[in-house]
């Protein structure tokens, strides 16, 4: 006779999943290599916004004077701002746009200004471009260790959501139901 | 002639956990450095197109029935992995677009800085999201992964095979 097998889930290895995630998680922060992507995703954002609005009109009164003076909105290109050395100016705000504690821009111009040198902040300045950098690792095992962390949390809701229409199930009347 | 023959769920788990491991040193391109970042890219977006040619049969089966049952399971799925090839192929377009060593000037001018956001704001939105995908599938990889990776037998399995040879020996063992 041919018994109806019953789904179960794997509770005993989805927890000990868990709690692997969890301390190679804590090994990561310990290391500091734990980089939250939300976070890059609000760098990025907050330097798009920066770039279209306050970064612009500090250019543009750059290029009328040497004074702090927020004269207009316009927006020159991006190579011509790259193009000045701005390291003795002031922003508006008294901040710096490049660093936080300085009170000055610190713009270079460079032919290889990129994507990579965005993302990677001061670090990434004069790596090989063309060979696999072995000490960065620990920020690959960052983003593998968060997909595991995304599976924990799916998994986990999945096991909220599961328990909770199994009780509004038992609860509606058959007749209800049907 | 030997006819060829592919498990294709085999082949999804090793392309699967292959692409997992490359889109996670993709996305640090200070490990791969520039070059290989560019080219390994675009050998993945070659990837993503055999993983979708895999799955067609559901991408089809799943549109044509969405609105049937709006609540289930597949639904969600459907429009994450919908918002997964919408992002990634925006991280494959602007990287084309940006790219410095694969000889390709597209003369962006002054586009260049804002594709160049573009292209890092959707790469950390593709790891949300791919790790939200990975989560979606994990029965289907934690079945698989025991079936094809660590040639582990399933529970249910183990017991029917094993049930027999027991209960033949525990009356040898009565009789002796």
């Amino acid at each position: 006779m041919a018994s109806k097998r019953k789904k179960t889930t794997p509770v005993r290895g989805i927890l000990i999943f868990i709690v692997i995630v969890a301390i190679s998680g804590y090994a990561l922060v310990a290391t500091k290599h734990f980089d939250s992507p939300f976070a890059e995703i609000s760098d990025t954002v907050a330097m798009g916004n920066l770039i279209d609005g306050q970064f612009g009109a500090d250019a543009a009164s750059l290029t009328s004077s040497d004074t702090t003076v927020d004269t207009g909105t316009a927006k020159p290109s991006f190579d011509s701002l790259l193009a000045q050395d701005t390291s003795t100016v002031s922003t508006v705000d008294g901040a710096g746009i490049g660093s936080t504690s300085d009170s000055s821009i610190t713009l270079t111009s460079s032919d290889t200004f990129s994507a990579s040198a965005l993302d990677a902040g001061n670090g990434a300045a004069g790596h090989d471009e063309n060979s696999i950098q072995w000490s960065q690792i620990g920020d690959v095992l960052f983003d593998l260790w968060f997909l595991c962390a995304a599976t924990v949390f799916v998994i986990i809701m999945q096991q909220i959501v599961g328990f909770l229409i199994r009780g509004l199930k038992r609860r509606t009347p058959p007749a209800m139901a049907a | 002639m030997k006819k060829l023959s592919i498990n294709p769920n085999k082949l999804n788990l090793f392309l699967d956990i292959s692409m997992a491991l490359i889109f996670a040193a993709l996305m640090e391109e200070r490990f791969t450095g520039l070059r290989i970042h560019e080219v390994v890219g675009i050998g993945i977006a070659v990837a993503f197109l055999t993983h979708i040619l895999l799955h067609w049969r559901w991408v089809v089966s799943v549109t044509r029935q969405f609105f049937n049952k709006i609540f289930h399971e597949s639904r969600l799925n459907y429009i994450l992995n919908l918002a997964l090839l919408v992002d990634i192929v925006v991280v494959i377009v602007t990287g084309i677009l940006i790219s410095r060593t694969l000889n390709l000037n597209f003369g962006l001018g002054d586009k260049q800085f804002s594709i160049q956001l573009i292209h890092i704001l959707s790469s950390h939105l593709s790891l949300v999201i791919v790790g939200l995908h990975v989560g979606l599938h994990w029965k289907w990889i934690v079945t698989h992964s025991q079936k094809y990776l660590f040639n582990i037998h399933l529970p249910w399995r183990k017991a029917r095979t094993t049930q027999p040879i027991t209960i033949e020996s525990s009356r040898n063992s009565i009789q002796s």
